[in-house]
């Protein structure tokens, strides 16, 4: 990557941190460090980590996606109101989308059968692997029990919170 | 071809505004944010020294991105747990894991 092309980004990347490390509404903010990441995935990607440049963009787009669902337009989901025309053709479309990527998953482990995994030894050791699925999996549960702890009714004895 | 010098100094810049943001903003979405700026700086100064890593920017990168997804995950899971509380997040104020 030419220098003029990387600090044309780094400066759209470094502004973008400051609106988001400066912005008055959290929504803002959250919009502004999605920006970050997606101006950043393109960075990486030309400095030659294509890989790690696709899973930021994945991650960025992910975090843009629900972002937009639950943030700046909450009404537009509205898991809780079946039959609407279009929650019937999301759906549909969702239920598409699963098969077709269960079909190309498929079709692309029957015709790499040669492939042999990567040896563990490279992110800490033979364990590696095992451990950083442990810990995964604890973010996973410490989010679910976060998420699922609920306010103490009025009824219940107790502090008021 | 960029010079790891001039990605160094990105990553360092980055690094100083979302710690700026994580020591002087109150809001906890705010902070959130700035922590992955943090994190982000951190993966930018990987790929600077990639051809010092003997796996590439690749294996190590992951694990930082791996590491900021898990940071938004579970910082807005908390953060969500926090709204059912109160309608504002002001990190000062909630002090009820001390208690």
């Amino acid at each position: 990557m030419p220098p003029i092309l990387f600090w044309c980004l780094a400066v759209l990347s470094l502004l973008a941190s400051g609106l988001a490390v400066t912005a008055g509404r959290p929504s803002r903010a959250m919009a502004a460090g999605v920006g970050v990441l997606l101006v950043d995935a393109c960075l990486v990607f030309g400095l030659g980590a294509p890989l790690l440049a696709l899973e930021m963009l994945l991650l960025g787009l992910a975090a843009a996606l629900l972002l937009w669902a639950l943030v700046l337009r909450p009404g537009r989901l509205r898991l809780g109101a079946p039959g609407r025309l279009r929650m019937n053709i999301s759906r549909l479309l969702a239920f598409g989308a699963a098969l077709y990527l269960a079909v190309l998953l498929s079709w692309a482990l029957g015709a790499t059968p040669g492939v042999q995994p990567a040896p563990a030894r490279s992110l800490g050791g033979e364990f590696g692997p095992w451990a950083a699925g442990v810990l995964l999996g604890g973010a996973a549960a410490a989010a679910w029990v976060v998420v699922l702890a609920r306010r103490r009714r009025p009824d219940e004895p107790g502090e008021a919170p | 071809m960029t010079p790891a010098s001039h990605v160094l100094l990105f990553a360092t810049l980055q690094v100083l505004l979302g710690l700026a943001g994580l020591l002087t903003r109150r809001t906890g979405e705010v902070a959130l944010v700035s922590g992955l700026v943090m994190l982000s700086g951190v993966l930018m100064a990987f790929c600077a020294l990639a051809p010092d890593l003997e796996e590439g920017p690749q294996a190590a990168g992951v694990v930082v991105l791996l590491l900021l997804a898990a940071l938004a995950v579970v910082g807005m899971a908390v953060l969500y747990a926090f709204h059912r509380y109160r309608r504002a997040v002001v990190v000062d104020e909630h002090d009820r894991m001390r208690r």
